[in-house]
């Protein structure tokens, strides 16, 4: 099997994250941030180490506000729903994901909320007066991806925020594709939350996630244990543990922190040259086969991420995923759990077929999935 | 000699609050308090060689909540 599904998750992880995973199992079984003990401590050691590299990585200042979640759906919902308030309007881009989508979709049903959808144009300049044009005086949040989990496209986030801040509103943004794949500053890119999933770029193990923040105060969804103030029957103030409520999971953590070294090891930007040399070679090979088509006009990584998106003629594109998986290729075809971005691409009805490799991929690997797009392409014409 | 610590909320604060110490010419650890109050149920304490009141500016600046010294005597 030839791994092109690393938009939904990273495969195969590196070995230094599998063993970090195993030796967590074994010497730092106890519980963080409950007891006094010595492998609690050492645990805890372990799982705050992760914070800082997390911190570091996303430049978000201190480690404190990072909190560990179990993924990034989880992230979201504790951003968006931890705060806004009954009255706001919220602001999201017509690339948003259902983690996006539905929590706030839920918040209006419940009348807590008012909230539009504002487009995205392959021009920046369109796609800020879009936003720009939909602010209004209670607009509390402004939710957007860094990266579409669809076309691959890059948000202007820093340009975003800027509009953002000066409309008084917050910036939650959505690191399911970026973080890990393309650079991510919270402070520089003027970000007030960032929500990043521990398994695709990072190269983590699923289960494990993030949200990170400015030192925000947020309301919380889900309350418990948190090893803190535990004579209070109120959740505590301080972070990250009011965010953490029960046991987090550590191997999960400690692998994830080892995943973050993999990255820092070989640079980001390095990793993002040879998967975005890939989706080229792709799409200039996409290009001349008759029958598919793109999502996307052109393919610059200025951009664009390392993914691509297309179909075959009119048949739909788990179809054609079924067929790229019988001859051995992983890709993911439907609709991406993105029905906007699709209604946006007027993709609902097949979805799109999309290929997203990694460092671990090559130029053969791609011309063999060419070679079987072409074969598919011929056969869904007759 | 008599023994003092800081305390603090969480783990977190306790490592960050110990890192930051240290990084400032400190000698600090941090354990669980031994001796919480009844209405705080648990938390940690960082234990600082020389526990003075520039110790406890870096600590506050750095945005660490403390919540009172714990003097453990000669027990440690």
């Amino acid at each position: 099997m030839i791994y092109f599904d690393n938009a939904a998750t990273s495969f195969p992880k590196p070995f230094c994250v599998i063993n970090s995973l195993t030796e967590a199992m074994s010497l730092y079984g106890a519980n963080p941030g409950r007891s006094g003990h010595d492998m609690s401590i050492a645990t805890s050691e372990q799982v705050y180490s992760v914070r800082e590299k997390l911190a570091d990585f996303f430049n978000c200042r201190a480690p404190e506000n990072v909190s560990f979640t179990q993924n990034c759906t989880l992230a979201l919902n504790t951003a968006i729903k931890g705060l806004v308030c009954s009255g706001d309007h919220v602001l999201i881009s017509s690339l948003e994901h259902n983690s996006v989508l539905r929590p706030v979709h839920a918040l209006y049903e419940q009348g807590i909320i008012t909230y539009d959808v504002f487009k995205v144009y392959e021009d920046d300049n369109m796609t800020i007066s879009s936003m720009r044009s939909m602010l209004k005086e209670n607009t509390k949040l402004v939710i957007v991806t860094s990266v579409s989990n669809v076309t691959g496209r890059i948000m202007p986030i820093k340009r975003i925020s800027a509009a953002v801040h000066s409309a008084g509103a917050l910036l939650v943004v959505d690191g399911a594709q970026g973080a890990g794949v393309v650079g991510i500053d919270i402070m520089n890119d003027g970000i007030d939350c960032l929500c990043v999933p521990g398994h695709k770029g990072l190269c983590g193990p699923m289960g494990t996630g993030a949200i990170l923040h400015r030192g925000l105060t947020f309301s919380t969804i889900v309350e418990g244990g948190t090893g803190t103030a535990s004579a209070s029957y109120c959740q505590p103030h301080e972070y990250p543990e009011r965010l953490e409520s029960g046991t987090v999971n550590v191997p999960g953590i400690i692998a994830l922190g080892s995943g973050v070294d993999y990255i820092k090891q070989i640079g980001i930007k390095n990793i993002f040259s040879v998967e975005t040399e890939l989706c080229r070679q792709l799409f200039d090979g996409l290009k001349n086969i008759d029958g598919v088509k793109l999502c996307d006009e052109s393919y610059n990584s200025i951009y664009h991420a390392p993914l691509l998106s297309f179909n075959v003629g009119s048949s739909h594109s788990e179809r054609v995923a079924a067929l790229l998986n019988d001859g051995g290729f992983a890709v993911r075809g439907g609709l991406h759990c993105s029905p906007l971005a699709h209604k946006t691409l007027n993709t609902l009805s097949t979805g799109t077929v999309r290929v997203s490799p990694s460092v671990n991929n090559t130029e053969k690997d791609i011309n063999n999935l060419l070679n079987l797009i072409r074969k598919i392409a011929i056969r869904e014409k007759l | 000699m008599s023994k003092k610590g800081l305390k603090v909320g969480s783990v977190t604060y306790a490592m960050k609050g110990r890192d930051l110490l240290q990084k400032n010419g400190y000698k600090a650890y941090l354990a669980r308090n031994p001796q919480p109050a009844s209405d705080e149920g648990c938390g940690y304490v960082i234990y600082v060689n020389n526990l003075d009141d520039k110790c406890i500016k870096l600590l506050k600046n750095n945005g660490i909540a403390l919540r009172g010294t714990v003097d453990l005597g000669d027990a440690l």
